[in-house]
């Protein structure tokens, strides 16, 4: 009773914290315009040791010398993926809507290194079809803002 | 390097939200108990250490500042530890070394943290409101926008799924008598926010999270604050006569995000701070020369993982300890007493403080009804962050 009285006196106001940003994307700025402007995906290879890294960095992290520019097909193999029932909505900082479930996937592009985390869209969305192994390809949204979320990627049926 | 003791715990219970709190006076309720623990009071203390998850979910950069004010601790020294979920190992290194080092005698570890007062004006929901705030703790340009699955989904598809292709388990049931385990263990904790009698079907027909991982398989999210007193070992002996010694302490950041290839399915980090630790203590045989284990299993997939990467057992064997019913509270070695983050509670930067405190009060044999046998005298902590990049494994030791 005590309990519920007390609780009945809590006082509680809204705030908001609002922080805009217009962040540069600095070196790897290459990758968000050739996204943005021609459909192009981008990695970034180290001419030390020959790492190719996509998310692209601007200098190996391995040997801290700059890296070249190289281009990728779009085309790769999911390493791992979870089909996810649930996400936060009324998500404002994401500008494209995710339909459940939507397919998080590790994907190894072609002719990269390492593993780019995205999303895998397949019409059905059946348990088991986007797995270890299976092809996939990128598919370009419009319009496209500079955001990773430009692009997601769909089973590659070889057409 | 010096002797440093646990002289003094301060727990309090995990609950979704403590509307009646602002967090310096939640914060203060910690350290009041940790003080009285150690019949200390606040003039003893030298230095504070506080591990702190995220200012956007306090409403306030330096938050830690505003606690020691509150706290009234003018004069005494204090800084933050912030490492993502396993800023509380991490900041309990922090406070080891002021201890170990000589540069102090007695240093207080406070971690406080409240997550739901953050809220969706759009959804009136808190939790799609923290959902949104802890999202900034990905990677703004790579990560956030893809993940709105949180961190189970992180943890699923980083950890969890690649584990499975590579070693064969473990399997849907396994993980799923992991968060069993776990509810049940919290039935006798009075601190645990979530007390439920499942079964392995509850846990597999409830709500898929993210493929395999279900709603029940997710650790929960809290308002909590929870503090320790370290100390000397002149100090210690003054104060108490059971004292709990840190006799081993491994850190290892491994950045999976980067997900390269080889490490995927793995938690490197994990491994590495594990084997640091056992370097340290002297222990060779970590499943025979432990009595009991508190980790950060955010999803239950990754308490079995953590076996694995901790040396239990191999790499891919995890699921059999479970099957075995070595990791049970009648085991040989108990994983998770206290009902662990699925079912106990977890508020980031507090609940691996917590962990300790549970591991003190098991080795000093005053843990009430989730007190296990104490053969060894020797316990486990491990506090990892939510995508295993951050990583923490803790030795806690009571000599005869
Ligand atoms: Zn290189």
């Amino acid at each position: 009773m005590q309990q519920k009285k007390k609780e009945a006196e809590i006082f509680e106001a809204p705030y908001r914290y609002i922080a805009d940003y217009l962040y540069s994307y600095g070196e790897i700025s290459k990758f968000f315009r050739e996204v943005k402007d021609n459909k192009q995906l981008y990695a970034t290879k180290c001419p030390q040791c020959g790492v190719v890294w996509c998310p692209p960095r601007g200098f190996c992290s391995h040997c801290y010398v700059p890296t070249d520019w190289v281009p990728l097909t779009g085309k790769g193999t999911v390493l791992a993926c979870t089909y996810c029932y649930f996400e936060a909505t009324g998500e404002e900082q994401l500008p494209h809507h995710f339909d459940l479930p939507f397919i998080m996937a590790i994907i190894k592009l072609d002719g990269a290194d390492t593993g780019f985390l995205h999303t895998v869209r397949s019409k059905e969305a059946k348990m088991g079809e986007i797995k270890a192994g299976t092809r996939v390809k990128i598919v370009w949204r419009e319009p496209r803002l500079g955001k990773v979320v430009d692009f997601y990627f769909v089973p590659d049926d070889g057409k | 390097m010096r002797r440093v003791a646990i002289v003094g715990v301060g727990q309090l219970p995990f609950r979704s939200r403590r509307p009646d709190r602002i967090y310096q006076s939640l914060t203060l309720e910690a350290v009041k108990a940790a003080l009285e623990d150690a019949r200390l009071t606040k003039e003893d203390i030298e230095l504070i250490i506080y591990s702190i998850y995220g200012e956007v979910m306090l409403k306030q950069q330096i938050p830690h500042t505003y606690v020691h004010d509150y706290l009234g601790m003018e004069g005494k020294p204090s800084y933050s530890i912030k490492a993502g979920g396993a800023s509380d190992g991490y900041a309990l290194f922090a406070a080891y070394c002021h201890v170990a080092s000589g540069a102090n005698d007695l240093v207080m570890l406070v971690g406080f943290q409240k997550s739901q007062d953050l809220y969706s004006s759009q959804t009136r929901s808190r939790g799609d409101g923290f959902l949104k705030g802890g999202a900034i703790g990905f990677d703004i340009t790579w990560q956030m926008p893809i993940s709105p699955g949180g961190v189970p989904a992180l943890l699923t598809v980083s950890c969890l799924n690649p584990h499975i292709q590579r070693f064969g388990g473990p399997t849907p049931e396994q993980i799923a008598k992991v968060s069993v385990k776990n509810h049940r263990n919290a039935l006798v904790n009075p601190n645990a926010q979530l007390k439920m009698d499942l079964t392995v079907e509850d846990v597999l027909n409830s709500r898929i999270i993210a493929s395999p991982t279900t709603m029940y398989e997710c650790c929960l999210y809290s308002d909590c604050a929870s503090a320790l007193i370290l100390a000397s070992e002149e100090k210690a002996k003054q104060i108490t006569d059971k004292p709990v010694w840190i006799t081993g302490i491994g850190l290892a950041n491994w950045h999976q995000p980067r997900l390269e290839v080889e490490s995927l399915g793995r938690m490197k980090g994990l491994e590495l701070a594990a084997q640091r630790a056992y370097k340290m203590a002297g222990i060779k045989n970590p499943l025979k020369e432990l009595d009991l284990v508190e980790l950060h299993d955010f999803i239950s997939g990754v308490e079995i993982m953590a076996y694995e990467e901790m040396g239990f057992c191999p790499i891919g064997a995890g699921g059999r300890l479970v099957d075995e019913g070595v990791v049970e509270k009648g085991g040989l070695l108990p994983v998770n007493v206290s009902g662990g983050r699925v079912a106990c509670g977890h508020a980031p930067g507090v609940s691996g403080i917590s962990s300790a405190g549970d591991v003190v009060l098991q080795l000093q044999e005053r843990a009430g009804e989730r007190q296990v046998p104490i053969k060894k005298g020797r316990g486990l902590v491990e506090c990892i962050d939510g995508d295993a990049t951050t990583n923490s494994v803790i030795i806690l030791e009571r000599k005869s």
